[in-house]
C-alpha cells in the first residue's frame, strides 16, 4: 500500500491546534464522539508539547448572530429533545446552527427507530432520511455548505443505502479533513484495495490515521502495523486509541502475546475504558487466560453493563468456561443492545458450534458477513458448519470466501485444503497446503497434511520429503501436541526406507525404533522393526551368498592358478 | 426438477404477520362501505345517504366480490393505481359507494387516531350485525377472516403505533408527494411477499413468458429483499432468476445465502430460547441437490456428481428415500454410460415407484423409454412404455409429465421416421387442457410446448408452406423470448429450414453464414450441414476434411445434450442421424471421385445403423442413395428395383424434398433402363409417356419448394430428352425456361450427384 511515512512531517504544535479547533467545532456541532476521540487525541499529543506551550494553545471563537437561541438549542440537544432543538434552530442561516438544526432532526428520527425497533416498517424506518435527503440536497451548491453538512448528507445517504454517499463522504473529508466521523463513516464503504487506491484524499495528517484504521479493516496488517508504528513513534506516543490499534492489528496478525501486552498497558493506564476491550477478551480467550479474562469481565461489569463490549466480554468468559448456553445469553443480550454489532453474531457462531448446533450458527455466521463482509472469521466459520454437516461443496465456497478476505494466513488455506481432499481434488488440495506451507504456518499442519496428500497421490518421495521437514519444522518450534502425527510420519518414513532397497535399511530402522516411543505406533513400529531386522539378516546370508559366489571362481582361478604353479614351476 | 418441492423452509415467524397498512385501511373502508349501502339496500338500517341508491344488480354484487378478493390478495398497490382499479370500466361498481369510499377516507384521514379507532369498532358490528344469527359478513368467510385479523392487529396496535398509521395513511392519500419509481412506495408485507414469490416460481416452472422478466424480477425480489432481509425464498427465487441469465456466480452466492437463512428464523436467535433452534437437515439435502442442479445446469458435470454424492451421504444418513431418489434421477441424467444408465434408470423406477414417488417413477420410464428407443430395442415395446407412462400420469394426474410424454411420444414417431404422427401428437400437446384452477389456473406453457411448437413449424416447411411456418416461428419468438433458458430451440429450427432454402437457391454464401450461426448452438449439426454445403458446391477437398472432423466428433462424442431428456424434439437420436448422414455424405464424396465400391459400403453401414433403430424414413432415403449411386455404375435394374421398392414410404412419410428427389430418380431409371436394353425408338417413344408425367410431377413440386438449383437439372433434362425425340418446339421452350432459371440462380458447381439430405 502506498503509505509513506516518511513525509509525515507535521509539526506537533499544528497537530495539537487543530484537533482543539476539531474539538471544540465538533462540540459546538453536538459531535459528541467524535469530540470525545478528538479530545483523547489532543490530550495524548499535548503531552509531547512544552507546558507553555500547550497552554498558549486556544480556540478563537468567531463572531456569531443569534447566541441565545443557538445556546437554547444546543442545550435541548445536550438534553435530547432533539425535536425541539430542531424546532429553535429552524430558518437559521448560521452553519453551526445549520448543521445543529438537521443533526438534530436526523438523531429525533434515528431516536424513534432505536426505540421501537420491531414496531415499524421499514418504510417509516427511513421516512425521515428521505426529507433530510432532499432538503440537504436542496442546500447543497449554496454559501452555508460546508464539509460537515455535508458529512451529514453522506451519513444519511449511506443509511440509505444509495450509491453517491462514498463520493459525498468523499467531499466531506476533504471540506473538513479533521472530522473524524466523516472518516469513519468512508471507512465503513470500502470494500477493498482498489476502492481505496482510487479514493482522493486531502493531505492532512488525519489521513494517516484513517490509512491505519482502513487498512486494518482491510486485513492489510503488515502495513497498517507498520503506519500505527511509525505514528506510536512519533506524535501519538502517548495515544490509546493508536495503542488499541496496534493491538488489535497484533490480533490479527496472531501474536496474542503482543496484543495482550498492548492491552493490559492500557488497561493500566486507563482502567475505565472499554473501547477495544471486547477484542482484548477475545485474545485472552485464544490464549486461554480464564483468571485475566475474569477479572475483565469483573472490571467491565462495574464500568457498564449495559455496553455491549461487556456482554461480549462476558459471552466470551462463560464460552471459555465451557458454559456455552450462558454465553449465548450474554451475545443475545449484546444483540438486543446493538443488532448491528457483527462482532457479536461471529462468536454467537462459534458458540452455537461449540454446542453442536450447526443450523443457528450458520444463520449466525450469515448475518456476521451481512453486517461485515470483510468478516473473514463469520465466513470461515460457516464453512466449519457446513464441513460438520458432511456439506464439503458448500464449505468449499465458504473457505474461498475466507481466503481470499485473508490470502495469506495458513489457517484458511488449510482449511480450502482440507476441503478440496474432501472433495477428492487432491492436485487442487496440494497447492493450498503448498501455500500454506509458504506463507507460514504455525501449527505445522499444512507440511503433514501435504505429505499426506502426496502419500494419496502416490507421489512418494514428496511424501517422505515432507514428512522430514514436518518432523524437522515441528521439532524446531516443539510442539508438544503433535506426537501422534510424530508417530505416523516416523512410521511413513520407516517404511518408506524399507521399500526403498537395502542400502537405506539403516536409515529404517532409526525411524522404526522412533516409532516404538509413541503410544499410537508401538505396535507397527515393532513390525517394522522385525521386518528391518529379518531384512539384514537377508542381506547378510545374501551378502555372504554373493561373497561365497564371487569367491568360487576366484578360488578356482587360483586353484587354477595353484595347478598351473604346480604343474608349471 | 430439483427446483420441485425443494425450497428452502419457510423462516416464517410467529407474531410476524400482515402489518395494516394505509392501502389495508383503504380496503377496509372500502368494504365497509359497501356493507353498509347494502344493508340499507335491504332495509335494515336507516343509514340516509344510502336509502337513495337504487338496489345493486347482482353483477354489482359479483363485481365487487371478486375486486375485494383480488384487493385482499394483492401486494399494496398506490392510491393513484387503487383509484384506477376503481374507475368504471374494470369493474361494475355504484360511483355513489366509490365518492362515498374516498370522503370517508379522507374524513378518517382528518380524525387522526380517533378515525381508526372508529372504523375498527364499526367493522367489527358487520360481523355481527343486523342480527347475531345473520350477519351482513360470516365471520368465517374470506372477508371474514380477514377483517377480523385487521381488527385485532388494530386493537394490538399501541397509541403512537395508531398514531404513525394515520400520518402514513395521510401521506398514502397525498397525491403531490410521489417519487417516480412506483416499487420504492409501495410496500409488501411478509405474506403479500410469500405469495409472490411463489406465483413467481410457479410462473417460471409452468409458463416462463407470464413471469416478470429477469431485470423486472430482480428487481421485485431486491425490494422484497430490502424489507425481510432474511426471506429464504426470495432469495432462492433470485437464484432460479440468476440461473435464467446464466449467472453463475450470482446464482451461487445467491443459492448459498437462501439455505443458509432458510434454516432458522434470526429473530428466534435473538429473542428466543435455544430449544427453538432445532435441527432440520432436510433442507441440507435439499441444499446440496440443488447445487448438483446448478453444477448441472451449467455444465459442470464432475462437480455436479460430487454434489450428488455429498446429497446421496446426507439422505442416506436421514434415510430420505425422496431426496435418494430424486438424487438417482440426477445420476440418470449426468451418467454417459448408457448401459449404466439404462440399469440406474431400471432402479430409479421400481424404487420410485416403491415408495410412492409418482413423479419420480414417471420421469425415470420416460427416461428409460427414450434411451431404449436409442439403443434399439422394438417399437412395440418401446409404444408399451409410453402407454404404460400415460396411464400412470392420468392416474396421479402428473400434468407436467403427461406433456413429457406426449413430447416424448412426438420426438420417437419422428425418430422412428413418422413425422405424420408426430405432428398429430404435438397438436394433443398444444391442445391439452393443462390449467390447474388450484394453482391460479396457469397454463403450462414450457419447453415441451416450445418444442410441440418448432414441430409443426418444421413439418409445414417440410411441405413448402413457408409462409405459414414463418408465421409460426415468430408466434415461437414471441413467446418464447432470448432471455428464457429454451429460446434456442425456435433458433434452430429456424435455422436449420433457413440452411435448407438458401441450399437449394443455390445460395452459398448465405448458407455459410447460417451454418456460421448455427454453429453456436450446436457444432456437430453444423459440421454435418457444412460438408453437404461443400459438396453441393463440388469442394471435395473441403468436403473431405470437414467430413473427417465431424466423424471424430461424432465417434468420441460428449456433447451434453446428446442423450438427455430436456432434448426429446425432432433433435433425437441426433448423434444417429448425424452419424447417417456423415455415412451418406461420405459415399457421395467417393462417387465422386469413382469410388464407387468404398462408396457402397459406407451405404451399407448407413443401412445397418437406420435397421437396427427402425428408422424407417432414414432407410427409404439411404437405399434411394444407393439407387443414386448404383445408377452411376449402370447398375440400371438394380437401382430402378430399390427405388421402387422404397419410394411408397417417400410417398407416404416423406417431406415435399425427398418425394421431389425420389421421383426424379425414378424418372432417370426408367430413363436409363431403356437405354441399356437397347429400346427402338418405338418402345421409347411408349416409355416417354411414362416419363414425362414423373418429369413434371418432380418439377412442380421443386418449384413448390423454392428448390430452383433441382428444377433446372429437371428441365435440363426434359429438353434432352425432347431433344432426342426430336421435338424441337418443346426443347426450345425447355431451353429457354433454363436459360431464364440459370440467369436467376447462377450455379457454381461441378458435382452432379443427387444428396438425399434435405428438410
Amino acid at each position: 500500500m502506498a503509505v509513506v511515512l516518511d513525509d509525515f512531517n507535521f509539526e506537533t504544535v499544528v497537530i495539537a491546534q487543530d484537533l482543539l479547533n476539531a474539538g471544540e467545532e465538533c462540540t459546538q456541532r453536538g459531535l459528541n464522539f467524535t469530540a470525545k476521540w478528538l479530545a483523547e487525541m489532543d490530550f495524548a499529543v499535548t503531552q509531547k508539547l512544552d507546558p507553555d506551550v500547550a497552554d498558549s494553545l486556544e480556540y478563537q471563537q468567531p463572531k456569531r448572530k443569534g447566541r441565545a437561541r443557538y445556546i437554547l438549542a444546543k442545550k435541548y440537544f445536550d438534553v435530547k429533545e432533539y425535536s425541539r432543538c430542531a424546532h429553535y434552530t429552524q430558518g437559521c442561516k448560521d452553519q453551526v446552527s445549520m448543521f445543529l438544526h438537521y443533526y438534530s432532526r436526523y438523531m429525533a428520527g434515528e431516536k424513534i427507530v432505536v426505540e421501537d425497533e420491531s414496531d415499524k416498517s421499514s418504510e417509516t424506518k427511513i421516512a425521515h432520511l428521505k426529507l433530510l435527503h432532499q432538503d440537504l440536497g436542496r442546500l447543497r451548491n449554496t454559501a452555508q455548505w460546508d464539509g460537515y453538512l455535508c458529512y451529514l448528507h453522506g451519513l444519511v445517504l449511506r443509511k440509505m443505502d444509495l450509491p453517491h454517499a462514498l463520493q459525498v463522504l468523499q467531499d466531506a473529508v476533504n471540506l473538513t479533513p479533521l472530522n473524524w466521523a466523516a472518516w469513519l463513516e468512508l471507512a465503513n464503504l470500502i470494500k477493498n484495495s482498489e476502492m481505496l487506491s482510487q479514493l482522493k484524499l486531502p493531505d492532512c495528517w488525519m489521513k494517516y490515521l484513517f490509512m491505519g484504521h482502513i487498512l486494518g479493516e482491510l486485513h492489510l496488517d503488515e502495513a497498517a502495523l507498520s503506519l500505527y508504528e511509525k505514528l506510536h513513534q512519533g506524535v501519538f506516543e502517548h495515544s490509546l486509541y493508536v495503542k488499541s490499534q496496534i493491538a488489535k492489528i497484533y490480533y490479527s496478525l496472531r501474536d496474542g502475546i503482543q496484543a495482550a501486552t498492548k492491552f493490559s498497558e492500557i488497561r493500566e493506564e486507563d482502567p475505565y475504558c472499554l473501547d477495544a476491550m471486547d477484542v482484548y477478551s477475545n485474545v485472552l480467550y485464544v490464549q486461554i487466560n480464564q483468571p485475566e479474562l475474569a477479572q475483565l469481565a469483573h472490571q467491565a461489569f462495574a464500568v457498564d453493563k449495559y455496553r455491549v463490549e461487556t456482554c461480549c466480554i462476558v459471552g466470551n468468559y462463560y464460552g471459555l468456561r465451557g458454559q456455552h448456553e450462558k454465553a449465548v445469553l450474554y451475545l443475545q443480550r449484546a444483540l438486543k443492545l446493538n443488532p448491528h454489532y457483527s462482532y457479536a453474531w461471529t462468536i454467537m457462531g462459534h458458540e452455537n458450534i461449540e454446542m453442536k448446533n450447526s443450523n443457528a450458527a450458520i444463520a449466525c455466521y450469515r448475518k456476521a458477513t451481512e453486517m461485515n463482509m470483510r468478516d473473514f472469521r463469520a465466513w470461515y466459520g460457516l464453512g466449519q458448519a457446513y464441513e460438520i454437516l458432511k456439506m464439503p461443496l458448500y464449505s468449499l465456497y465458504y473457505y474461498r470466501m475466507a481466503q481470499s478476505l485473508k490470502p495469506d494466513d495458513s489457517r484458511m488455506l488449510v482449511a480450502l485444503g482440507d476441503a478440496y481432499d474432501k472433495l477428492e481434488r487432491l492436485h487442487d488440495a496440494k497447492k493450498c497446503y503448498w501455500k500454506a506451507h509458504c506463507v507460514g504456518d504455525l501449527e505445522c499442519i499444512a507440511l503433514l497434511r501435504l505429505a499426506k496428500t502426496y502419500d494419496k497421490l502416490k507421489e512418494t518421495d514428496h511424501a517422505a520429503a515432507a514428512y522430514c521437514d514436518y518432523l524437522r519444522d515441528s521439532e524446531k518450534q516443539g510442539s508438544g501436541e503433535g506426537d501422534e502425527h510424530h508417530g505416523q510420519a516416523y512410521l511413513y518414513l520407516a517404511s518408506y526406507y524399507l521399500s526403498k532397497g537395502p542400502q537405506f535399511l539403516d536409515l529404517a530402522r532409526e525411524y522404526a525404533q522412533k516409532c516404538v516411543e509413541y503410544p499410537t505406533t508401538l505396535a507397527d513400529g515393532k513390525a517394522l522393526l522385525r521386518e528391518v531386522a529379518q531384512r539384514c539378516q537377508e542381506e547378510n546370508s545374501r551378502d555372504q551368498n554373493s561373497i561365497f559366489h564371487s569367491r568360487q571362481p576366484l578360488r578356482r582361478v587360483g586353484g587354477e592358478d595353484s595347478l598351473n604353479l604346480v604343474f608349471t614351476p | 426438477m430439483a427446483a420441485r418441492d425443494s425450497l428452502p423452509l419457510t423462516s416464517f415467524k410467529l407474531g410476524y404477520d400482515d402489518r395494516v397498512s394505509p392501502f389495508k385501511i383503504a380496503v377496509l373502508v372500502f368494504i365497509r362501505e359497501y356493507c353498509t349501502a347494502r344493508l340499507a339496500q335491504l332495509g335494515m338500517s336507516p343509514h340516509s345517504y344510502y336509502n337513495s341508491i337504487p338496489p345493486f344488480s347482482s353483477q354489482q354484487c359479483k363485481d365487487f366480490c371478486l375486486l375485494s378478493l383480488e384487493l385482499i390478495q394483492c401486494y399494496d398497490v398506490t392510491w393513484e393505481d387503487f383509484e384506477i382499479i376503481l374507475e368504471p370500466g374494470h369493474y361494475n361498481l355504484s360511483t355513489k359507494i366509490i365518492s362515498e369510499f374516498t370522503r370517508s377516507l379522507h374524513q378518517i384521514v382528518k380524525d387522526g387516531a380517533s378515525g381508526l379507532l372508529d372504523l375498527g369498532e364499526s367493522l367489527e358490528k358487520l360481523l355481527m350485525e343486523p342480527a347475531k344469527g345473520k350477519p351482513m359478513i360470516r365471520r368465517d368467510s374470506v372477508l371474514g377472516i380477514f377483517i377480523r385479523k385487521m381488527v385485532l392487529q388494530l386493537d394490538r396496535m399501541t397509541f403512537e403505533g395508531t398514531v404513525e398509521l394515520s400520518s402514513n395513511l395521510a401521506s398514502y392519500l397525498d397525491k403531490s408527494n410521489k417519487s417516480e419509481d412506483p416499487l420504492e412506495l409501495v410496500q409488501v408485507s411478509r405474506k403479500q411477499a410469500e405469495l409472490l414469490v411463489s406465483q413467481q416460481l410457479t410462473m417460471l416452472q409452468r409458463n416462463e413468458s407470464l413471469a416478470h422478466s429477469p431485470v423486472n424480477l430482480q428487481k421485485i425480489i431486491d425490494r422484497i429483499l430490502h424489507e425481510n432481509k432474511d426471506f429464504a425464498e426470495a432469495n432462492f427465487l433470485a437464484h432460479l432468476n440468476e440461473m435464467r441469465c446464466q449467472d453463475f456466480s450470482q446464482a451461487e452466492k445467491r443459492l448459498h445465502q437462501s439455505y443458509d437463512q432458510g434454516t432458522i428464523s434470526i429473530e428466534g436467535l435473538i429473542h428466543s430460547k435455544l430449544e427453538d433452534n432445532l435441527m432440520n437437515n432436510k433442507t441440507f439435502r435439499h441444499a446440496s441437490l440443488n447445487m448438483a442442479f446448478l453444477h448441472a445446469s451449467f455444465g459442470h458435470h464432475e462437480l455436479a456428481v460430487t454434489a450428488l454424492c455429498e446429497t446421496v451421504a446426507l439422505s442416506g444418513e436421514a434415510a430420505d428415500h425422496t431426496c435418494l431418489q430424486e438424487s438417482l434421477a440426477w445420476f440418470c441424467h449426468l451418467e454417459e454410460n448408457p448401459e449404466m444408465r439404462l440399469k440406474m434408470m431400471e432402479r430409479l423406477v421400481t424404487k420410485s415407484s416403491e415408495s410412492n414417488l409418482h413423479y419420480l417413477a414417471s420421469l425415470g420410464l420416460a427416461m428409460w423409454t427414450q434411451d431404449c428407443a436409442l439403443a434399439g430395442v422394438e417399437p412395440k415395446r418401446i409404444f408399451e412404455y409410453l402407454h404404460t407412462n400415460d396411464v400412470a400420469n392420468c392416474q396421479h394426474s402428473l400434468t407436467d409429465m403427461t406433456l413429457t410424454c406426449l413430447a416424448l411420444r412426438a420426438a420417437i414417431w419422428s425418430f422412428y421416421g413418422y413425422p405424420r404422427n408426430a405432428l398429430q401428437v404435438s397438436q394433443l400437446l398444444l391442445t391439452l387442457h393443462t390449467g390447474d384452477p388450484t394453482k391460479g389456473n396457469i397454463y403450462y406453457n414450457n419447453e415441451h410446448m416450445h418444442m410441440a411448437v418448432c414441430n409443426i413449424a418444421l413439418h409445414l416447411s417440410r411441405q413448402g408452406r413457408y409462409a405459414d411456418a414463418e408465421s409460426i416461428t415468430k408466434f415461437a419468438a414471441g413467446q418464447y423470448a432470448n432471455f428464457q433458458q429454451h429460446s434456442q430451440i425456435w433458433k434452430m429450427t429456424d435455422l436449420h429450414v433457413a440452411f435448407y432454402r438458401t441450399l437449394w437457391l443455390g445460395q452459398w454464401d448465405k448458407a455459410e453464414l447460417i451454418i456460421s450461426q448455427l454453429a453456436v448452438f450446436n457444432r456437430s449439426e453444423s459440421l454435418a450441414k457444412m460438408a453437404h454445403l461443400m459438396l453441393c458446391k463440388g469442394d471435395t477437398c473441403q468436403g473431405k476434411s470437414v467430413l473427417k472432423t465431424l466423424e471424430e466428433r461424432l465417434s468420441n462424442d460428449k456433447e451434453p445434450n446428446n442423450h438427455r431428456m430436456p432434448n426429446p424434439g425432432w433433435r433425437m437420436g441426433q448423434k444417429l442421424r448425424l452419424q447417417v448422414q456423415s455415412l451418406v455424405l461420405r459415399s457421395v464424396l467417393l462417387s465422386a471421385r469413382q469410388n464407387f465400391v468404398e462408396a457402397l459400403l459406407q451405404i451399407s453401414q448407413a443401412l445397418d445403423i437406420c435397421k437396427k433403430h427402425h428408422m424407417n424414413l432414414q432407410l427409404a432415403l439411404v437405399e434411394m442413395q444407393s439407387a443414386e449411386i448404383q445408377l452411376m455404375m449402370n447398375f440400371t435394374a438394380n437401382a430402378l428395383d430399390l427405388v421402387r421398392k422404397h419410394i411408397n414410404i417417400i410417398y407416404t412419410h416423406g417431406s415435399l424434398f425427398e418425394q421431389g428427389m425420389a421421383i426424379f430418380l425414378l424418372a432417370r431409371c426408367l430413363l436409363a433402363e431403356t437405354r441399356t436394353k437397347g429400346c427402338n425408338s418405338v418402345e421409347f417413344k411408349s416409355k416417354k409417356t411414362e416419363i414425362f408425367p414423373l418429369l413434371t410431377r418432380a418439377k412442380r413440386i421443386f418449384n413448390q419448394i423454392e428448390a430452383f438449383h433441382h428444377v433446372k437439372d429437371v428441365v435440363f433434362l426434359e429438353a434432352l430428352l425432347y431433344n432426342h425425340l426430336g421435338y424441337e418446339k418443346e426443347r426450345n421452350t425447355r431451353a429457354m425456361v433454363f436459360k431464364q432459371l440459370d440467369e436467376l440462380y447462377p450455379l457454381r458447381t461441378s458435382n452432379n450427384i443427387q444428396i438425399f439430405i434435405g428438410l
